[in-house]
């Protein structure tokens, strides 16, 4: 933006005043009081008006301090050009902003730029408030007058909020959130487990396992401990071992040589029991037969035969004896005899009579049942007569039912008829009533209309009465009185009469009672008063009311008697109308209760029907269901005669028969019957007394005991001929058998009888048993040598001799201490032989002993074994305390170096916090910076560095020695290069961005030794073309070395004239 | 009367460890270990060596598999005429589930299971005495009872030891052994092991004695070459030298990359850098790379694909990028901005306690060489280990506030 020209109309001193600025450089230059801070207000003024109100200071209130000196107009324009586009801007201004009267022009377009309420040009142009216009590209003397005494600290505070910190804001967060991140990774935030509390968890648990290790390793050394101790007892165990089995070896061969003695003992027994057996052995020998034990069984078998023979002999000879004498006895006894075919007839006979008794009762049975069939054949007779009746005694109740019933619905009928009428008459009733209540009611209107009319009119007349009592009595009423002068007449009347007095008096008495008249004319004064407006009360009678109340009296008595008698007569009609209805209801009622007797009757009647036409229904459904029962039973009947004449007919092979003509058929059959039966009863009993006998079945039993008698005689006569026979040939066999015997016992030695044989079988069997024995013994001898003895006599006596050679040796080298040895082998259980306690324990106890120790030593091995396993086992896979050590040595140093960079983290961090306060405390980095820049090119690289703090100290520091220096310690003017620079950076940064805005300075070098103001203007000059971006810069300077700098600096130089009059100009 | 004898000093090769924390194949790893034992038994067969002193943790602990304890075993079966002495440490105490606890133990090894014991090889000119651990802390110095080993001074009398070197009156949960003792122990050689990191040949009175440090290193705690002292020990002197046998080396190195700016010249470069340190084998080592220098301020380095690329050629690669951009320090603190104000201040407090810690050196007086402050189970290779000092980390305060300006704050790994 670039301010081409001002105009002023009339501001201040100036009147018309022209001034044309160039584009960059601007140095304009007057004395004091030329103008400078005018033209400085006139640009401010015309972007943004004023609006100050303070009443004291005249110099901030910029409308009265620039009121124009020679004219009542106020007011200028300013030609510009801003965004590639010229305006104009026109403004004459009035009391306030808003009466300011402002056009903006686009001098390209013709067009105007239309403000909003309460915006200002500068808003527009220049973007920026009026304050931050003030902070920033409008340098006043203020700006430059900012110094150590800090009085301007509330327009730098100003100046510093147009900085926000919002990026270091930002910037901070993010990398303190990063800081934080990598501090939570390690630390742990929250759930999330950091490296370093899993580590000190590992390291716990790796102390833990470490802690069981010992413990482990404490515990393998006591086990160590205890193996060793059964080891030492396997030992132990071992030595009473060996020396049990030397003793056992010395008790072996002793033994040995027991055993060699027997076996050569045995030996020679054997050699006897052998020489025995060869003799016996020759003694039996035949060529043809072995004379051994079956031998002897053959004889004793043949022995045996031969006594079988003789003993069956015997038993012949007495069954024969017994035989003979039973023949004897048979012969000799008494039985009579009965000839053959006389039991037959009888038999006969008897078989006959019992046919003839069967017959007779077949028949008898018959004639029974034929009676049966007569009897029920009658009996069918009577319930068939029996129907009959009943279907007669049927069709007379169901007559009368018929009958019943149709009485029972007639009697129905003239009930309903009665129901019917009842309900009639009941409605009319109740019609009766209604228009009785209805009478009635009207009948309580009426009298109720009559109290009403009276009531009403009452009311009416009290009411006319009262107000012809209020228009009798007097009404009291208020009346306004306007203010007048009231005379009092009295007074009047006495000052006449006193100045008649006077004059009369004057005349008469003495002139001087003239003057009374001057007392009439005080009188006559006083009696005119002056009355206030008032309202007074009043009473009075109207006579016109009295009368018009009367009047409305009379006339409402008149109307009421009219109204009365006519609801009088209203009331009397209505009474009548009443008594009728009542009258016409009492009638209906009786007539209602005529009617309900005859209902009662007619119900009672209808009730008898019913119940005689139930009893007359109910007799013929019995009736009935006897009659079916009764043709149920003849049915019966006539299937049992049909049973029964059935067999009957089937017998006769016809079906038409009498059944009393058959009856008497068969009783006639039945006696010729019975006549044939008694014949043959008189045969069969003749024939039983020929035998003296009373039954059939007697002369049976004596049949059978002849027959039996006959047979035993034939029987004992032929037994007895057969046993004579066997003995003959018994007695043959024997002589044969004996013969036999003696050949065969011959081949041992010759017998002479069987008595004999007997004798020479003993002889034999004992040879031969002693044969037996001595094969026996000889082969228990054989067996008993072991292999070591089964050999010759002489071979096991030399073998005797070397083991009885050994005993000694090792007898001789256990030596004395054999017995001491022996002594400790004796365990405490032991039992030995009193006497015998140096006698060597035995064999097998020996051999015992040893097996228990070597089970001792076999069960101390195998728990050391197990043991050993066990633990190997056990603590095969765990790690051992030094692995551990190892582990928590790395973890440790793990930690350690976690907590290294944890406290690394925690100082980045604090450095890190502290730098954000500090630069929150400064105006922030951006500003220091340009602010720094701008003061190393202004002080010509002194200082390169300054910090400007939020209490407006500015820190410095020395590029020669980096020393920081308070802003204190430095002069004013270059403090004020500081603070110059610190705006000029703000300035930047306020309109960072945009189009460059004009600097309008005013003599910010006034307090400069030549040569930094010389330094300053170089740096304004060079500063304002900086960038790209090139600035427009209006110096005002009352200092002629400025002006002179700037023309030298190729400024555009502007001087104003002291005094000129530019309205004249 | 021998001149001289020859042995190997070795220790503290933690075999059978699982090594959950070293990087690549930990299966590998372990085997690599154990083939680091099987040259050591080589050179012992190979070069006649008399005695093999193994100065404790020979095995990482007594959960060491059997197949490791079978192959040692064999290892050392087939040294030929060497006697093999082992001294239990901490790691590997005799106890009843210990690899040592067994008597299946090849004839020429020699197990110090407890108290100091001496074993004497008259006809070859040495007795070696030495003393086992028996449990993790040997709070007793075990060299205590040396006088009682009435040791023949006709021969060459060595010891082999598991401990913790310290002045006299320190206390140490290590077996402690102080220089006193050395040079009244009659030993001329004393055989050390527990510090991972090898001392130099020491003497003290006709003593002489040293660490070995481990043979093989097992993470980057245990950086650089490792191996062996082999040499002749004479009645007076040991004549010792160090012999690599490490199998691969774990190294931090740091590698300028200043001024590159793509993925491509930066992995050149690391290579070229780490043959011309290394020789052409390099690529079979460990490799911490720490990159640093200053970088252009709009080159991201790509660290995951650099990483890749590196793992390519070499057999295990970290990367930490420790690379700076060029800060003027001195220059932003002029800026009036956050972060000018904040490098300001933090200069002001490096400064201040700069010169705080320089009058403060000034006064105190040096710091003792032994760290006797915690437990130190083994491998207490703390050399380096600077103590941090409240300048370092204002600067590092420093260096991480800036970075919280420009991106991310990256912190190390732990």
């Amino acid at each position: 933006m670039n301010i081409e020209k001002i105009y002023i109309d009339s501001f201040g001193k100036f009147e018309r005043f022209e001034l044309d600025l160039g584009s960059d450089f601007n140095v304009i230059y007057g004395n004091n009081e030329d103008g400078k801070s005018t033209l400085m207000a006139f640009v401010r003024m015309m972007f943004y008006g004023d609006t100050s109100r303070s009443r004291n200071n005249i110099r901030e209130k910029l409308r009265e301090l620039y009121r124009p000196w020679h004219s009542d107009r106020m007011g200028g324009s300013i030609r510009f050009c801003a965004d590639g586009a010229r305006y104009q801007l026109d403004r004459n201004f009035g009391k306030t902003n808003s009466s300011d009267k402002i056009k903006i022009t686009n001098l390209d377009t013709g067009a105007d730029i239309p403000l909003m309420r309460n915006q200002e040009p500068g808003q527009i142009f220049f973007d920026l408030g009026l304050e931050a216009f003030e902070k920033s590209v409008f340098i006043g003397q203020n700006g430059s007058l900012i110094s150590g005494t800090g009085k301007d600290d509330e327009i730098m505070q100003r100046l510093l909020n147009l900085v926000t910190t919002g990026e270091e804001n930002t910037s901070y967060k993010k990398v303190a959130d990063k800081l934080d991140a990598a501090r939570q990774k390690l630390q742990g935030k929250q759930k999330a487990k950091g490296l370093l509390p899993e580590s000190h968890s590992k390291l716990a648990q790796l102390r833990t396992e470490r802690d069981q290790a010992l413990q482990n390793e404490q515990a393998k050394a006591n086990a160590q401990f205890e193996i060793e101790r059964m080891r030492e007892q396997q030992l132990e165990l071992s030595g009473k071992r060996d020396v049990f089995r030397s003793r056992l070896k010395l008790l072996a061969v002793d033994k040995e040589q027991q055993e060699l003695e027997k076996a050569i003992k045995r030996r020679k027994e054997l050699d006897q029991k052998t020489d025995e057996l060869l003799k016996l052995k020759r003694e039996l020998e035949r060529p043809d037969i072995v004379l051994d034990d079956s031998f002897i069984v053959a004889a004793e078998q043949k022995i045996n035969e031969y006594n079988q023979l003789i003993n069956n002999l015997e038993e012949t000879e007495v069954q024969q004896q017994e035989q003979q004498k039973k023949l004897e006895e048979l012969q000799s006894a008494a039985i009579r005899e009965i000839p053959e075919g006389r039991t037959e007839t009888l038999r006969q006979l008897e078989k006959d009579i019992a046919q003839t008794e069967r017959e007779r009762n077949a028949l008898s049975d018959e004639i029974d049942k034929l009676q049966e069939l007569s009897n029920l054949e009658q009996e069918h007779a009577e319930l068939t007569s029996s129907l009959e009746t009943g279907k007669t005694a049927l069709a007379e109740i169901k007559e009368a039912t018929e009958f019943a019933s149709e009485k029972y619905e007639k009697l129905k009928q003239e009930r309903q008829d009665h129901l019917n009428a009842q309900k009639g008459l009941k409605n009319e009733i109740e019609e009766a009533q209604r228009l009785n209540r209805q009478a009635e009611l009207e009948l309580n209107n009426a009298q109720n209309k009559l109290k009403s009319v009276s009531d009403q009119f009452n009311l009416r007349i009290s009411m006319a009465e009262q107000q012809l009592e209020k228009a009798r009595q007097p009404q009291v009423y208020q009346e306004d009185i306007p203010a007048c002068r009231e005379i009092k007449k009295p007074l009047v009347a006495a000052g006449i009469a006193i100045a008649l007095l006077s004059l009369i008096l004057g005349i008469i008495v003495d002139p001087f009672l003239f003057l009374l008249i001057i007392a009439a004319a005080i009188i006559l004064v006083f009696s005119v008063r002056k009355v206030p407006a008032r309202t007074i009360t009043r009473q009075s009678t109207d006579p016109r009311a009295v009368e018009q109340a009367e009047k409305q009296l009379q006339q409402e008595q008149f109307i009421f008697n009219q109204d009365k008698t006519s609801a009088e007569q209203e009331l009397e009609a209505v009474h009548v109308k009443n008594q009728e209805a009542a009258a016409q209801e009492e009638t209906l009622r009786k007539q209602a209760a005529e009617l309900d007797e005859i209902l009662a009757k007619a119900e009672q009647q209808l009730e008898s029907a019913d119940s005689d036409y139930d009893e007359k229904k109910a007799q013929l459904a019995k009736l009935q269901a006897d009659f079916e029962a009764l043709e149920k039973q003849i049915e019966g009947k006539k299937a049992s005669i049909a049973d029964k004449r059935g067999p009957i007919i089937e017998k006769r092979a016809a079906d038409d028969f009498e059944t009393d003509v058959l009856i008497s058929e068969n009783q006639k059959q039945l006696a010729e019957l019975n006549q044939k039966y008694n014949q043959m009863a008189q045969s069969l009993a003749t024939g039983l007394a020929d035998f003296d006998v009373q039954t059939l079945e007697e002369i049976y039993q004596l049949e059978k005991l002849w027959n039996s008698h006959k047979l035993q005689l034939e029987a004992a006569a032929k037994s007895a001929g057969e046993s004579a026979e066997k003995i003959a040939e018994l007695k043959q066999k024997l002589t044969g058998k004996k013969q036999e015997l003696l050949d065969f016992v011959s081949s041992y030695k010759t017998a002479e009888s069987v008595d004999h044989v007997l004798v020479l079988l003993d002889e034999l069997e004992h040879k031969i048993a002693r044969i037996n024995n001595l094969n026996a013994e000889i082969i228990g001898y054989q067996s008993s040598f072991k292999d070591t003895e089964n050999k010759a006599i002489p071979e096991l006596e030399a073998q005797l001799q070397q083991v009885s050679q050994l005993l000694n040796e090792l007898k001789a080298s256990s030596g004395p201490t054999a017995s001491n040895e022996t002594s400790e082998l004796v365990e405490p259980g032991d039992t030995i032989e009193p006497g015998a306690s140096s006698e060597p324990v035995d064999l097998n106890t020996l051999e015992q002993r040893i097996s228990d120790l070597e089970v001792q030593i076999n069960e101390l091995g195998g728990r050391i074994a197990g043991s050993e396993g066990s633990i190997r086992e056990k603590y095969r896979k765990l790690r051992n305390v030094s692995q551990i050590d190892n582990e928590i040595e790395q973890m440790e140093e793990k930690i350690e170096k976690i907590s290294t960079d944890l406290d690394v983290l925690g100082i980045a961090a604090k450095a890190m916090e502290e730098a954000f306060e500090e630069v929150q405390r400064s105006f922030g980095p951006l500003v220091n910076t340009r602010t720094a820049a701008i003061f190393k090119e202004l002080t010509q690289g002194k200082y390169s560095n300054v910090a400007v703090s939020r209490d407006f100290s500015i820190t410095f520091e020395n590029s020669s020695d980096r020393s920081l220096r308070e802003w204190g310690y430095l002069s004013s003017g270059t403090i004020d290069q500081a603070y110059l620079a610190l705006r000029l950076a703000i300035t930047e940064l306020v309109t960072n961005g945009k189009e460059a805005l004009p600097l309008l300075l005013d003599d910010i070098f006034t307090l400069y030794d030549d040569t930094r103001a010389a330094e300053g203007m170089r740096f304004i000059s060079e500063y304002h073309q900086n960038g790209d971006k090139a600035q427009q810069v209006l110096l005002f300077t009352c200092h002629s070395r400025i002006a002179d700098m700037g023309a030298k600096l190729g400024a555009n130089s502007i001087i104003l004239a002291r005094d000129v009059d530019y309205d004249d100009a | 009367m021998v001149e001289g004898i020859k042995v190997l000093h070795c220790a503290d090769l933690h075999l059978g460890s699982e090594l959950t924390g070293a990087p690549g194949s930990a299966a590998q790893r372990k085997q690599e270990l154990l083939g680091t034992f099987r040259r050591i038994t080589n050179i012992c067969r190979d070069e006649g060596v008399d005695l093999l002193l193994i100065a404790g943790d020979m095995f990482e602990g007594a959960n060491v598999d059997d197949a490791t304890v079978q192959s040692v075993k064999e290892y050392l079966k087939n040294m030929g005429s060497t006697v093999a002495a082992i001294a239990p440490g901490n790691h590997d105490y005799v106890s009843i589930d210990s690899p040592f606890a067994g008597n299946n133990w090849p004839e020429n090894v020699i197990i110090f299971r407890s108290d100091l014991a001496k074993v004497e090889f008259p006809e070859r000119g040495f007795a070696v005495c030495g003393a086992g651990f028996t449990c993790t802390y040997q709070r007793e110095s075990l060299l205590e009872d040396a006088g009682g080993l009435m040791l023949d001074s006709s021969l060459i009398n060595i010891c082999v030891l598991h401990g913790d070197l310290g002045p006299n009156g320190a206390i140490s949960d290590y077996n402690l052994v102080t220089e006193a003792q050395l040079a009244a122990s009659g030993f001329s050689y004393v055989a050390l092991g527990h510090i991972h990191k090898r001392t130099a040949i020491l003497r003290t009175g006709p003593c002489s004695y040293s660490y070995p440090g481990c043979p093989d290193g097992r993470g980057f705690d245990e950086l650089g070459e490792k191996g062996v002292y082999i040499g002749t020990v004479s009645k007076n002197t040991a004549r010792l030298e160090f012999r690599p046998v490490c199998s691969r080396m774990f190294l931090s190195e740091a590698i300028d990359i200043s001024g590159l700016n793509s993925e491509g010249e930066i992995v050149r470069l690391v290579l070229a850098e780490l043959q011309t340190r290394y020789g052409s084998d390099f690529g079979r080592h460990y490799y911490k790379l720490q990159l640093t220098g200053s970088i252009d301020e709009t080159f991201v380095l790509p660290l995951a694909t650099i990483r890749e690329v590196l793992s390519e050629s070499l057999y295990f690669v970290k990367i930490a990028d420790h690379t700076h951009i060029e800060v003027d320090y001195e220059e932003l603190a002029k800026e009036s901005s956050l972060r000018g104000i904040f490098v300001r201040k933090m200069l002001e407090r490096i400064a201040a306690a700069d010169r705080a810690e320089h009058a403060g050196r000034r006064s105190q007086l040096p710091i003792v060489a032994l760290d006797t402050s915690g437990p130190a189970a083994d491998n207490s290779e703390r050399d380096g280990v600077r103590q941090i000092t409240e300048t370092d980390k204002l600067k590092r305060a420093l260096e991480l506030g800036i970075m919280s300006f420009d991106g991310e704050v990256k912190l190390d790994e732990y």
